[in-house]
């Protein structure tokens, strides 16, 4: 749908990544460990940013009967962001400062793509935690979490 | 939306068939150049070239009313073309941002190319703030949402002319780089050396991954009107080239 090209959308990889977790998701099976520090690797703090953003479910999908959709993320201040779901785009202040004043991204290991917002990261993320509660690595994500959060 | 430029440039300004129609999106595209490189006429070339093509209404988006429409070659073919155009004014950034935050309730057939001249009429705050992501971000929302209602086959594409700065300031080119991360395709056009009672411009297209770097001649005569020519290459070899006479195009 997007006419984003390519330097726009998250690298194939972390396509995959995403791909194969949600696809994990959807079968009721355990999201493998890798797939968990894969993401703590290639979107750092980020990730566990978004993940808690899954958590607090402050990622909201608004969508209009034209098809047109756009992404509204409740951030810890309160205050609403707009993130848009065609290009990397999010109204925060974070995403001005890393995205936008720096040079290069937090990505730049994966190529010249600026980084996921937060909140494109949760929507992908909310198929997979619906189904976290029934999952048997809850207990170690939550351990994972932790021990990832108090190494930052 | 960069082959529809070359394909604008490369018949020199007249309508001629295409090259392989691309059947996927084409990735958006920044028009660049400083006061009076001759944006708008080329913006204009590709919106009649477009019109021919027999898709949706063309979009055409400037904050102030042309004031005289860019002539070029093939004129007999224009007034069928331009009923395909459809101009709008945004008086203001905010009345911009409202019509792009509106666009998925206009009924109607979606347009398949979506215009804006003069995007830096519309960045009126620091270039350190927020707006020229947003703007930019959301003129790509509007049309992807343009290509979805569209369907299958080439969406809508986007083309924005810029003007720029020709000695500009670091925040300014940190907007410029700001700006070209969001737009992967850009022409360049820059001012050429003159020749009698001439305007010339050299136009180079990057097509930001997709396609070769070319280069064209653009020459705008007195009268206004506009010749297109490969721009002669290294070796010198112009006489080569099938439109490398300024005289106008068949």
């Amino acid at each position: 749908m997007a006419v984003a090209a390519r330097a726009l959308t998250l690298p194939a990889v972390v396509e995959e990544l995403l791909s194969e977790m949600a696809a994990a998701a959807r079968d009721g099976a355990p999201i493998p460990d890798e797939h968990l520090l894969s993401l703590k690797f290639v979107f750092g703090s980020s990730a566990i940013q978004a993940l808690d953003l899954v958590d607090r479910q402050s990622v909201t999908l608004i969508s209009s009967p034209s098809g047109r959709r756009v992404y509204q993320v409740l951030g810890s201040s309160g205050r609403t962001y707009v993130c848009l779901a065609s290009c990397h785009y999010c109204s925060c202040p974070a995403f001005a400062f890393s995205v936008l004043r720096k040079g290069d991204s937090l990505l730049v290991r994966m190529g010249r793509a600026p980084p996921p917002t937060a909140a494109e990261l949760g929507e992908r993320l909310r198929a997979l935690v619906a189904s976290f509660k029934s999952c048997t690595k809850w207990g170690f994500y939550y351990m994972w979490k932790q021990i990832v959060v108090s190494s930052l | 939306m960069a082959e529809t430029l070359r394909r604008v440039l490369n018949s020199g300004g007249a309508a001629g068939p295409g090259e392989e129609n691309t059947a996927e999106a084409e990735p958006p595209l920044l028009l660049l150049g400083v006061h009076g490189s001759g944006k708008t006429a080329l913006l204009f070339a590709a919106a009649l070239e477009a019109a021919g093509e027999g898709r949706g209404p063309i979009l055409f988006l400037t904050r102030r009313p042309l004031q005289s429409l860019p002539r070029r070659i093939g004129a007999a073919l224009e007034p069928l073309r331009l009923q395909k155009i459809r101009f709008q004014y945004p008086p203001s950034t905010r009345e911009l941002l409202r019509l792009l935050c509106s666009a998925h309730e206009t009924r109607g057939p979606a347009p398949s190319l979506l215009l804006l001249d003069g995007l830096e009429e519309y960045l009126t705050e620091d270039p350190g703030s927020h707006e020229a992501a947003y703007l930019a971000a959301l003129l790509l929302d509007t049309a992807a949402h343009f290509s979805h209602r569209v369907g299958s086959g080439r969406g809508c594409g986007l083309i924005v002319a810029l003007q720029t700065q020709e000695e500009g300031d670091s925040a300014t080119a940190l907007q410029l780089a700001l700006l070209q991360r969001y737009f992967p395709a850009q022409c360049w056009l820059q001012p050429d050396a003159p020749g009698p009672g001439q305007h010339c411009l050299r136009a180079c297209l990057e097509p930001g991954g997709l396609g070769a770097r070319a280069e064209w001649r653009v020459t705008f005569r007195q009268d206004g009107e506009m010749t297109v020519t490969p721009w002669p290459t290294q070796a010198g070899d112009t006489s080569l080239h099938k439109g490398s006479s300024s005289g106008g195009q068949p």
